[in-house]
């Protein structure tokens, strides 16, 4: 769109997810916390995010996969999984979370299997947009790097003539 | 009018029936306050130390119970613990007992991703003061934060 700044453009797409509810406002909580001090700070919640998400999937995986399930672990897990996707407002993540644990109560490894492919989904939708928000900030910190180099790039050119 | 600890609700109810949906950048502390947060995954622990320190409040992390009560144990002084219930080495649970063992008596509050029926239940017997389901909101915390800070309540 014509004239919309980047950081609007950005604020249109983190609108979009909370109407998909793909984000919920734990995520406005955390992107609040970004200042001129710490311009990369959603950039690093979301990298950390995603590897400790990755991390929890491959253990979850493993567990669940084995002849005699250890639920005690997949709980684990999975309050971990939960834990984090809810505060990065990943709220269809931790629903999905949520679910696998009721199946860990009730010792059931089939139900725990079919919603743990079902976790995985909303955690690649999530990744999904996760990443196109990471990608947004990264041209707003590169812009706006480029914007406080100008005036010293105009003052050295001046000096140079 | 002194406000009641939050029961742990995201969207507080004020008695008017109205939802009010805070900020963590509606408080101004007047004071120095000091704040400890144990947690076990790195991720949510950063997010947390940032709420607090959003707030104004100096923070510390540690990331199992073990540690947060050997910190306690030297000495060191804290006018607020968030600590989540699953822990690595020992569990939320047991860290509040012993915290309050020690004779510490600063405002603990316990965060979990899952709360179980009678998991409030245990905290507080424990020795905890409030408990939330994770992650910790404004509206939980901000109330908390104002009492520690000696503010009356505009909520």
């Amino acid at each position: 769109m014509v004239g919309t700044t980047l950081s609007q453009q950005l604020n249109n797409y983190i609108q979009t997810m909370h109407e998909q509810g793909i984000l919920d406002y734990h995520f406005d909580h955390v992107k609040a916390l970004q200042n001129e001090e710490n311009p990369r700070f959603v950039m690093e919640v979301i990298s950390m995010f995603a590897h400790d998400a990755e991390a929890g999937i491959a253990h979850l995986t493993t567990v669940l996969n084995s002849a005699v399930v250890d639920f005690a672990k997949v709980i684990s897990f999975v309050h971990q999984l939960k834990g984090s996707s809810s505060s990065i407002g990943g709220v269809r993540m931790a629903l999905a979370c949520r679910e696998i644990r009721h199946a860990c109560d009730n010792l059931d490894k089939e139900r725990c299997l079919q919603l743990f492919e079902g976790m995985k989904q909303e955690y690649n939708t999530l990744k999904e947009c996760l990443n196109i928000i990471f990608e947004m900030e990264r041209s707003i910190v590169v812009a706006n790097e480029t914007r406080r180099r100008q005036p010293q790039m105009l003052e050295t050119n001046r000096h140079q003539q | 009018m002194a406000p009641a600890f939050p029961s742990g609700d995201d969207r507080a109810d004020f008695g008017t029936g109205e939802h009010k949906q805070f900020s963590f950048h509606d408080i101004v502390l007047r004071n120095r306050l000091t704040a400890l947060v144990v947690d076990g995954v790195d991720f949510c622990r950063l997010v947390e130390q940032g709420f607090l320190r959003s707030c104004g409040l100096e923070t510390q992390g540690v990331n199992n119970g073990d540690a947060a009560v050997e910190l306690i144990a030297s000495g060191a002084k804290f006018d607020l613990i968030i600590i989540d219930m699953f822990l690595p080495v020992m569990d939320g649970l047991e860290t509040t007992r012993r915290i309050r063992a020690l004779g510490e008596r600063c405002k603990i509050v316990g965060v979990s991703a899952y709360i179980g029926e009678n998991d409030r239940e245990a905290f507080l017997a424990a020795g905890g003061d409030v408990f939330s389901e994770k992650p910790v909101s404004p509206e939980v915390l901000i109330p908390i934060l104002r009492e520690l800070d000696g503010q009356y309540s505009n909520i």
